[in-house]
């Protein structure tokens, strides 16, 4: 397949602080990608290597996908000053997709900053296939997808994108208790699974944020025995397997398996094969 | 009157008596073993593939991070990760010999006695059309020490002609202070052709965690910051060998193509412009042509040496 693009920017919203969606027009990748790939776009000006941005949304009919990012350096700076109408390159999809859910386990979908974004076209992929299993008729609204976001505090609580025609939940905690649980979303997950609000057992995890945020949910899932994926973030220079600069440990690893590429053999992982 | 009807330029080069398409490779380990390069572009328009360095034994490569943005460059310290050349002949090498394209194999080790048994290995294999010596890499424990050692050099070389007929290409390290010295070492121990260069020593910094932003410390610096570098490096080798000498070095576009095969340069290896962009050596490829026509060059080799000095 293809993955050599032109996006087209058709709208930059600034949806929190530095923090901007963006919609391109671009046929290929808005029918093509899935929740969990990346597309790699190329700024303007000094930068020498893409930026890896997760897909947030999709519009097959449209010809639309929509990123989330937030201004770090000056390859985002420049994303978010491009005007309407100017084009990009892109590579793309690029990586793995989330793997369905197992039968009879329920998505918790657990995110940290803008981890949230492939999380957020997760739900709407899952939900989207309930209702289209339905027939018309009523889906059963607790086998929906349970989305858990954490952030440092209020002001960074970006609310996923367009989730509310499906009904799903999103559960906020803030390191500062300014929105929601007051403490980590992983800690939140805990006391969810001790007090049997989550039964472990008709679970299953799928997280993406900050990387210690994603070991102490593969470490609590583990504990809890409830199967659980990560999306891993890494500085990209190719994003198609050729640098083997994005690389995570394996636990299986035999010698030359020992790293695997996060843009070519991930971003999603189940976290019982990775070493953080 | 229709438009002037031009032939458009001949790109073939010959190089230790293999023909290659075009004078635009792909640089050792920018391209893997040409999995990704054939899902992402057409390899059949490549000048010539050039394998990730291969070693006898598999390596795991170093920790994350490995890559570091800089100025019009980039640092790596991947550490040669690869899978040894038993598994090499077993998995690559008939992706290699199917595709169409030339293939020089990549060749490291940490000892004569290694590139000696990896050459021996080799020899014969259908769709090697080259072997590369990795004599520099920056991210191997004594890599540079050995790689800038004229006699090292010298022995090595004369080691490997011994064992295989494949052309040998001797890859040059510009951590040195005279690498004419090495080229002129492995020219007389049997290279068939020098390529040069690789990276160069580099480090950064991370200034609010007090760290280096690579897991080894240093790494090899590539990319346009050392174009001028890899330029005055060609210039000298070319003045002091006979064989022919392939330009690497922070190749973008096809004008600084161009520039390596005025200064002396029989053909080139594109490196981290592939991770800018799986086409790079294939659009390349093309403003080579469109630039030869402009200067109203039949044949690329034609070009070559042209420099006014």
């Amino acid at each position: 397949m293809n993955i050599t693009h032109t996006s087209r920017l058709v709208s930059t919203k600034a949806v929190g602080p530095a923090i901007y969606q963006q919609r391109f027009h671009q046929p290929t990748v808005a029918r093509s990608a899935h929740a969990g790939q990346f597309v790699h776009v190329l700024p303007d000006g000094h930068n020498l290597f893409r930026r890896a941005l997760s897909v947030y949304a999709t519009d097959p009919d449209k010809g639309t996908f929509d990123v989330l990012h937030q201004v770090l350096g000056e390859g985002t700076r420049s994303l978010s000053r491009l005007e309407k109408g100017a084009e990009v390159d892109t590579l793309g999809p690029l990586g793995n997709r989330f793997p369905a859910p197992p039968k009879g386990r329920r998505a918790i979908l657990v995110g940290g900053g803008l981890g949230m974004a492939p999380l957020r076209l997760w739900a709407y992929e899952l939900a989207g296939a309930m209702v289209k299993r339905a027939r018309g008729n009523e889906i059963d609204r607790k086998r929906l997808p349970l989305i858990m976001l954490g952030a440092r505090t209020k002001d960074l609580t970006t609310k996923p994108y367009k989730l509310g025609k499906f009904g799903i939940r999103v559960q906020w905690a803030t390191d500062d208790g300014s929105r929601g649980y007051h403490g980590t979303i992983v800690m939140r997950l805990r006391e969810d699974v001790e007090k049997e609000l989550l039964d472990p057992e008709r679970s299953v995890v799928y997280g993406c944020g900050p990387e210690p945020m994603m070991a102490a949910l593969a470490e609590e899932c583990e504990s809890f025995s409830i199967p659980c994926y990560v999306s891993l973030e890494r500085s990209m220079p190719c994003g198609f397997g050729v640098c083997m600069g994005c690389v995570v440990r394996r636990r299986d690893g035999s010698a030359y398996e020992t790293f695997s590429r996060v843009c070519r053999d991930g971003p999603v992982f189940n976290a019982a094969d990775i070493i953080f | 009157m229709g438009p002037k009807k031009t032939k458009a330029p001949d790109l073939h080069v010959t190089i230790a008596g293999v023909e290659f398409a075009t004078p635009i490779w792909t640089a050792s380990g920018t391209a893997g073993t040409g999995e990704e390069i054939e899902r992402h572009t057409d390899p059949s328009k490549l000048g010539a593939l050039v394998t990730k360095s291969v070693s006898l034994e598999p390596r795991p490569g170093h920790p994350y991070p490995r890559t570091c943005e800089t100025a019009s460059g980039m640092l790596n310290c991947i550490g040669l990760q690869n899978k040894g050349i038993d598994a090499f002949i077993a998995e690559e090498l008939p992706r290699l010999q199917r595709m169409k394209t030339r293939a020089v194999v990549n060749i490291v080790g940490n000892s004569i006695d290694d590139y000696v048994e990896l050459a021996k290995r080799l020899d014969g294999q259908d769709g090697v059309d080259l072997l590369e010596l990795n004599l520099s890499c920056p991210n191997v424990e004594k890599g540079i020490d050995q790689g800038s050692d004229p006699s090292w050099i010298g022995e090595c070389v004369a080691g490997v002609r011994t064992v295989t007929k494949t052309p040998l290409v001797v890859k040059l390290t510009p951590n040195t202070n005279n690498i004419a010295a090495l080229a002129v070492a492995a020219e007389q121990a049997g290279a068939d052709a020098i390529s040069a260069i690789n990276t160069l020593v580099g480090m950064a910094v991370h200034h609010w965690k007090l760290s280096p932003r690579l897991s080894n410390v240093t790494g090899g610096l590539s990319g346009p910051a050392i174009k001028p570098v890899a330029l005055a490096a060609v210039y000298k080798i070319v003045r002091a060998v006979e064989i022919p000498v392939i330009g690497i070095g922070g190749i973008a576009n096809g004008l600084d193509a161009a520039e390596f095969l005025i200064v002396g340069a029989s053909a080139v290896q594109v490196g981290t412009a592939i991770f800018r962009s799986p086409k790079a050596p294939i659009d390349i490829a093309q403003q080579l042509s469109d630039y030869l026509a402009q200067m109203e060059v039949e044949s690329v080799s034609n070009l070559v040496g042209r420099l006014e000095a």
